[in-house]
């Protein structure tokens, strides 16, 4: 295409304004995130109090990881939650988005009261459950005696499991609107004409959703794993608030851990190391799955 | 609020085959899954807003009713007791609903400007470091945020910018790169160059083919990305209470966190959720205002990898 | 301290006169802090303690804020100073004043829960105020409980007795009535309490003997520690190793675990985090509550007639409570120490302590006022005050991970015990073994 070819020549001839375009958003990154980064890096290899001069301490923070019960514990937890989350909101939001993403009447209501409990804060959401699932003033507790699944107090955060699926069902409720949307649209994107020419050539539902439904929604889910992987193994604001990391240490994550270092224990230089090892683990993460789902596209 | 959503999408409707080959058999076993369906969706969307609804309900009972054992389903008397508990908390609600406003609207203002620009700078041009600026960006998304904000808080001293809503604003900016930049490079990139070419042939400056040409085109980009500056701004609650210490510059979730904490086994769960209803209401009103771009501006951007 | 001026640039805000310094700066008068430590006056403010200077001052909310509100007001309407008061909600009171510690962000004034002051005063954030405190004629009548919490190894001084809350036993006089037990005759021992507890659940129905707040580390440091203390087996001492695996703790622990086991105590108990910890007292259904006196105020709407008993040592031979709440300090980089001492000492004076604290219905903080027209009123009021001689303060740097957290090994070893019913001595072995390795590290 050798018009395209001209148009970038005059576009790039200075790539001066690329750059004036880019500058706010490069600043910002670069002070508030690089910068910072770099200050958290330094903190995990020193010593670092409240107040005075930092100190050196080579790699300790790194080597005393593996005896950070707290984090080594919160470990297991995160990967199970993160598990249990990315299942759930996919399953789920196959059905809710199906229903949002149909021709029928009615439709996109449906899809808008999916989508309300995002727009809550996870502070808020989480207050709402706190005080839904408080075992005396909370109308969960009424609901599932009158429902008659159980006589006496049911206890919704009462053992580490119960905490879990209430959490669970927290961010599910909150988190999955994003998802249905983003799921609804993908689907908008699929030529209606190939489903009818699939269906005259008598493909059932079925072998529809398999051979053109899912290969067109392939780069959105592949976006969608990436964004709830990564959220979930960062989860912190809905066991903070909800559980508190209770009961019985079963609901501690990894960030947790981390919160409870730097700022209950004010250990700083731990922290700081716990959190870039988080983000080396993150970032590995991240780029085998985007070259796994890339080698599958191939 | 749902009665004008409630209409039947305008664009799709069954596709004519489908209508072609109804008979009266047909009809019927057609009439029956739609009820199905309805019956479902209808549980479904029940269940979603059972929680917001139950919330507002509780909100408006009397402060003895809001904490009732057991708890009533519904109000046995309406009363604003709640509210008015809350207008007189601290330093007032007032205060704290204006000192949320000032900072998602900054917030959304620099995440705006930052991420159009950038977006159209990374659609739009080549240069030295583009990519590794573009991936950069993204990598915040895998920083635990939590552990960054004592380093943050450490920069914004250097920067002269402690105790400032601006500070805030701006690093609750940089939280909203990786989302907008993404989106608005996406967006931008699914606009014709020619477009733009032919305002740039009669001697528009590159600024002025993004304000004049592009911008209206990705509005609902645009909007998308405000939406989230906002929700996530005005839901913020760390950040805020860690870098604005000033009595009278809380913000709104720092008021809940404090009406549920501190105050051993005497919670007031009528005023918790009267704010718990504060803190919704402006991010619900302004989503189903929004909520036409907001789709569109997905489609624009976030599918295309 | 003159450097300090130096590198002060006037803050535009009126409200905040916080120094702004690069990071050389701040490294260089974090150096400066330190070496000022010892006691030395500041730099900004002049000696003239009332000269109208604008201070700042923290505090965590709930009981606390809503004490320090009604002080500050009082201090602000008959003072040229002026104090703006800001209450950090109570369970991110340490992250806040952690960051801004590390940044020298600090308010001129910090309020700090007794149980969390040594870790601040370790961390050198507050003034050496003890020439100040011992210069008070009445410096005898403040809790020796508190001031220890607030003070180094050396005995050196860096806060004052700000707010007081102590643990004590509620029980309900119509349940005990009704259950056959003598209104009038509180329990005394762990063998009483259990009894007494039975009895009331013997009423049936939703009726239960005793609430536990058993999912709230920090209630069940505020009401269980002081029965080891009346056994003398206090569980942490400033400058000793911890101690959980007593005699005293695995009977503390044996009698929940019983309650728990034999449904005599509240199911609403394992769950429990302290957000409505009183609630089942205050609706009448519950016989016996271990609780602080913020309960006071709402008992009095109750529709029951309450009575108050002291928390006892297993065996009964002695009582004692928890003298919770929070010490005031002065910070180290406060420009204004004098004008900030000039509050302190002010709210430590008969007419605060008195017209101002005892009138709003708080415990004042020093002894020879406990007994004052207001508490008078109330004899249940009074007895808390005397009790509060035999009172105890835990301390120790990093008591708030033991203790305070809800994954630290305090409330982990409690809910094994109790509601996991795994054996005491494990329990207590394994509380012990993971509280020490944070507490006795230091």
């Amino acid at each position: 295409m050798p018009r395209q070819q001209h148009r970038r020549g005059t576009l790039t001839r200075r790539p001066a304004t690329g750059w004036l375009f880019v500058l706010p958003a490069a600043l910002i990154v670069l002070l508030l995130f690089l910068l910072p980064l770099g200050v958290l890096i330094a903190m995990s290899f020193t010593d670092w109090p409240l107040l005075g001069g930092p100190e050196p301490t080579g790699l300790d923070n790194y080597t005393s990881i593996p005896q950070n019960d707290l984090f080594i514990g919160a470990i297991a937890f995160t990967l199970l939650y993160t598990a249990l989350a990315t299942v759930l909101i996919f399953g789920i939001s196959f059905v809710l988005a199906a229903i949002s993403a149909s021709p029928r009447r009615g439709a996109k209501f449906y899809r808008t009261a999916f989508f309300l409990p995002y727009v809550v804060g996870t502070a808020a959401a989480a207050l709402i459950w706190y005080a839904a699932t408080n075992p005396q003033t909370g109308v969960m507790e009424r609901l599932i005696q009158a429902v008659g699944l159980t006589d006496g107090t049911f206890g919704f955060l009462a053992t580490p499991d119960k905490a879990l699926w209430t959490t669970l069902s927290l961010v599910v409720w909150k988190f999955i609107g994003f998802q249905v949307v983003v799921l609804v649209v993908g689907l908008q994107s699929v030529p209606p004409e190939l489903h009818e020419a699939a269906r005259v050539d008598g493909a059932n539902a079925v072998q529809r959703l398999r051979w053109i439904t899912l290969p067109f929604l392939r780069p959105t889910l592949a976006l969608l794993l990436v964004l709830s992987i990564t959220g979930s193994l960062l989860a912190f604001d809905q066991f903070y608030v909800l559980t508190n990391g209770g009961p019985d240490r079963g609901t501690v994550t990894l960030v947790y851990a981390v919160y409870q270092t730097a700022f209950t224990s004010f250990d700083l230089g731990r922290a700081a190391a716990l959190s870039v090892v988080l983000l080396l683990a993150l970032v590995a993460i991240n780029g085998l799955q985007l070259f796994a789902l890339r080698r599958r596209e191939d | 609020m749902t009665t004008q959503t409630a209409r039947p999408t305008a664009a799709a409707g069954p596709p004519p085959s489908r209508r072609r080959r109804r008979s009266g058999r047909t009809r019927a076993a057609s009439a029956t899954r739609s009820g199905v369906f309805h019956l479902f969706s209808a549980t479904a969307a029940l269940l979603f807003l059972a929680p917001l609804i139950h919330t507002a309900l509780n909100s408006l009972k009397t402060p003895e009713e809001a904490n009732a054992r057991p708890p009533t389903w519904f109000p046995e008397s309406l009363s604003l007791a709640n509210y008015s508990a809350l207008a007189t908390f601290g330093e007032g609600i007032g205060t704290y609903l204006l000192n949320s406003l000032v900072l998602s609207g900054l917030s959304v203002l620099f995440t705006v400007v930052a991420c159009v620009l950038a977006g159209y700078g990374f659609a739009r041009f080549t240069f030295r470091g583009r990519n590794l600026l573009f991936g950069t960006t993204l990598l915040i998304l895998m920083v635990p945020y939590a552990s960054l904000l004592l380093p943050l808080y450490i920069v914004i001293g250097w920067l002269g910018l402690q105790n400032t809503v601006v500070g805030v604003a701006l690093v609750l900016t940089m939280f909203q790169l990786p989302f907008g930049v993404f989106l608005m490079r996406n967006a931008f990139e699914a606009i014709p160059r020619e477009i733009e070419e032919a305002a740039l042939v009669d001697g528009a400056s590159s600024l002025g083919a993004l304000f004049y040409i592009s911008l209206p085109l990705v509005a609902p980009a645009v909007a998308t990305v405000g939406l989230f500056a906002f929700i996530a701004s005005w839901n913020e609650f760390l950040a805020p209470l860690i870098f604005l210490t000033g009595a009278d510059s809380h913000t709104l979730p720092i008021v809940l966190t404090s009406i549920r904490g501190g105050a051993y086994g005497a919670v007031d769960y009528g005023a918790l959720q009267a704010g718990v209803v504060l803190a919704v209401v402006p991010t619900l009103v302004i989503y189903l205002l929004l909520q036409r771009y907001y789709v569109a501006g997905l489609t624009g951007g976030a599918l295309r990898g | 301290m003159q450097h300090h001026v130096i590198l002060s640039t006037a803050s535009p805000h009126p409200g905040r006169r916080r120094r702004r310094l690069g990071w050389t700066g701040a490294m260089a008068s974090v150096a400066l802090v330190l070496s000022a430590c010892g006691g030395g006056e500041g730099g900004g403010g002049s000696d003239v303690p009332d000269d109208g200077s604008q201070l700042t001052m923290w505090v965590r909310s709930g009981g606390p804020g809503e004490l320090a509100a009604t002080l500050v007001d009082a201090y602000n309407a008959s003072h040229e100073n002026q104090i703006e008061l800001t209450a950090v909600p109570a369970d991110n009171y340490q992250q806040v004043v952690g960051a801004a510690a590390g940044s020298d962000e600090l308010p001129d004034l910090l309020a700090a829960d007794v149980v969390f002051s040594p870790n601040y005063v370790e961390q050198g954030l507050l003034l050496d105020i003890t020439d100040r405190i011992e210069g008070l004629e009445f410096v005898d009548t403040l809790s020796k409980a508190q001031s220890e919490a607030a003070s180094d190894a050396d005995g050196n001084l860096y806060g004052a007795p700000f707010s007081i809350d102590s643990s004590f036993i509620a029980y309900n006089k119509d349940l005990y009535a009704a259950a056959g037990l003598d209104p009038e005759t509180p329990p005394t021992d762990f063998e009483e309490l259990y009894a007494h507890a039975e009895a009331v659940r013997g009423i049936g129905g939703d009726t239960y003997g005793y609430y536990w707040p058993g999912n709230c580390a920090g209630c069940n440091a505020f009401t269980l520690m002081p029965m080891l203390a009346a056994a003398g087996q206090p569980p942490v001492v400033a400058g000793e190793p911890v101690d959980l695996d007593s005699e005293a703790m695995a009977a503390v622990l044996e009698l929940h675990q019983q309650m728990y086991s034999n449904d005599i105590m509240s199911p609403a108990s394992a769950q429990e985090s302290g957000a409505t910890w009183t609630a089942d007292f205050l609706a009448g259904t519950v016989g016996i509550i271990p609780i602080g006196q913020f309960i006071i105020p709402e008992l009095a709407d109750a529709d029951f007639d309450w009575g108050y008993a002291a928390l006892p040592a297993p065996d009964g031979s002695a009582t004692s409570t928890f003298v919770g709440g929070d010490v005031l300090g002065i910070t180290a980089g406060s420009e204004y120490p004098e004008q900030a001492w000039d509050f302190i000492n002010w709210s430590l004076q008969e007419e605060a302590q008195v017209e101002v604290l005892a009138k709003s219905g708080y415990l004042p903080s020093r002894t020879d006022l406990a007994d004052n027209e207001y508490s008078a009123q109330d004899p249940r009021v009074v007895s808390i005050i005397d009790n509060l001689a035999n009172g105890y303060t835990p301390s120790a740097v990093n008591y708030g991970e033991v203790f305070n957290e809800a994954t630290g090994p305090w409330l982990t070893g409690l809910r094994d015990a109790v509601v996991n019913g795994k054996p005491v001595d494990q329990a207590l072995r394994t509380m012990q073994e993971d509280a020490a390795a944070v507490l006795d590290e230091q």
